[in-house]
């Protein structure tokens, strides 16, 4: 017994046990955001008052209670959540915090959207329960939305005015009130350059409003997907051939056909492609090749440009996201090509994804399927 | 030469496809929305109506509606001047009888002057299904 006192501390008092056991409880009471602690099975065994207010409901009404079976979540195209699907419940298969959006329930049966973060609770190694976190978003959706909106009306706004600028530049390019001189003739085309860029950033910002809004129409025909890609490959081969880019397309021997929303696929492919002429160095390479995979066509483009950031790769397909290493080399793009691209996968029921190395370059793969999903 | 009328609330680009076309020696004339269109044919047939969709008081497709062509007017070409994002605008005036349509961001005057061009000098004997680009 070297050190009592910190043997003491081991060792408290029962009205020490109270005074700390009363401490904790104030201080889970006192978290701002809904806080409901489950046991290994599920059961509401705590929850604090901010969790009663948000969900209507008192305590005793929940205490005990098999969490996934009281309270009632949906998914954000307001289908309800499986028990399996929750995250209070994956919490336990995938042992580390889970954060997601939903829609939570009231006791008086409304619905509000909800950002929840579940973390299990584990006690000399072996999981004893979970908490979880959670916070009404309804606000932050509706700015969302707003916001949305503001970019639909301001590109229309924009394009009337650029509509202008560009017939009128092209009026005077084509000589329509005179002869232009070389040195007129070259500002003319970085005039008609600029506005194409802006022409295409509209174009991306109402693409982006309207899937946002659930607004994108898909219309699936049968197509010719070898064709799709081969026509894409012509029209952005002008951009690998000014950078003395070598692409090739690999195609497969007999034409590869999908019923599938072909406007969308093939702006995903011609998003991939433009963008690996764009990231790679003159004189580089890049191949693009389709193939039969899972009941599905395998789309990749493999190029040897700047790569992505291994700390910044599960970024990429966010919003606005644009890695440094491109910034430095180019500062007109959005940030909102490859959100898109994850999008159309998303709508199509296909996937997305990439493999890269900084500096070597990237491989980028777009999955859909042959047949459009039941539900898309 | 050729009868040509430009339905477009835009000033400014009214004006710059009523320069190109009158530069080709077509007979041009500019109507500001659907109706003022409406009482323009009723004076004189064209023979291609450069169709905006989007103006006030009457808009393109309700110009189309009460058109009524091909079924009325089967010698004049309607082609929708459109603006990116109308794809379904876009569907709904090639469903009432428009003959193709141009992105408006898209087209440079000379391609306009192409068309239009093409439009009169070539007989359309047959409507081809215009896709969507």
């Amino acid at each position: 017994m070297k050190h009592p006192h910190v043997l003491h501390r081991h060792h408290e008092t029962p009205s020490q046990l109270e005074q700390q056991r009363a401490e904790s409880d104030a201080l889970f009471a006192s978290i701002g955001e809904g806080a409901i602690v489950t046991d290994a099975s599920g059961k509401i065994s705590r929850i604090n008052q901010a969790a009663l207010d948000l969900l209507g409901f008192r305590e005793k009404e929940l205490l005990g209670e098999w969490f996934p079976g009281i309270i009632v979540a949906y998914n954000e195209d307001g289908e309800p959540l499986e028990a399996l699907d929750r995250p209070i419940v994956r919490v336990f298969m995938e042992g580390k915090p889970i954060t997601r959006k939903m829609f939570y329930t009231t006791k008086s049966h409304r619905q509000f959207a909800v950002l929840v973060t579940v973390s299990p609770v584990f006690l000399n190694g072996h999981p004893i329960g979970a908490i979880e976190v959670f916070r009404d978003i309804s606000l932050e959706q509706e700015i969302d939305r707003m916001k949305s909106e503001f970019i639909s009306i301001a590109s229309h706004q924009l394009r009337t005015p650029l509509t202008a600028i560009q017939t009128y530049a092209h009026l005077l390019a084509s000589g329509f009130k005179g002869a232009l001189s070389k040195d007129q003739h070259e500002f003319m085309d970085i005039i008609l350059g600029s506005v194409d860029r802006m022409n295409d950033i509209i174009t991306t910002l109402l693409d982006v409003s309207r899937i946002e809004a659930g607004k994108l129409s898909v219309e699936h025909t049968r197509t010719n997907v070898t064709q799709l890609c081969k026509t894409i490959v012509q029209e952005l081969r002008q951009g690998a051939d000014e950078k003395k880019i070598t692409m090739v397309f690999d195609a497969p021997n007999t034409p590869l056909y999908s019923v599938t929303d072909s406007l969308l696929l093939a702006e995903s492919y011609a998003n991939l492609i433009s963008n690996a002429i764009k990231y790679t160095s003159e004189l580089g390479h890049i191949t693009i090749s389709l193939d039969v995979q899972d009941e599905g066509i395998l789309f990749c483009v493999k190029d040897t440009g700047l790569g992505v950031p291994k700390a910044l790769q599960d970024q990429i397909f966010t919003k606005f996201f644009r890695a440094p290493n491109v910034v430095k080399r180019d500062t007109t793009g959005t940030g909102l090509g490859l959100y898109m691209v994850k999008q159309i996968a998303d709508t199509l029921g296909g996937k997305v994804w990439f493999t890269s190395r900084e500096g070597r370059g990237s491989s980028f793969y777009f999955w859909s399927p042959k047949r459009p999903p039941k539900n898309v | 030469m050729a009868k040509v009328l430009i339905v477009e609330d835009d000033k400014l680009l009214s004006q710059a496809y009523f320069l190109i076309l009158k530069n080709e020696g077509h007979d041009v004339r500019v109507a500001e929305n659907g109706k003022e269109a409406l009482d323009l044919v009723a004076e004189d047939e064209p023979q291609v109506i450069l169709l905006d969709l989007l103006m006030p008081e009457m808009g393109g497709l309700e110009f189309l509606q009460k058109y009524e062509q091909p079924k009325k007017h089967p010698k004049t070409t309607v082609v929708i001047l459109s603006n990116l994002g109308d794809e379904k605008e876009i569907q709904k005036g090639l469903d009432l009888g428009a003959y193709k349509y141009i992105v408006k961001a898209q087209a440079t005057p000379i391609q306009l002057s192409v068309l239009v061009n093409n439009l009169i000098n070539k007989n359309i004997e047959k409507k081809q299904p215009v896709s969507k680009t």
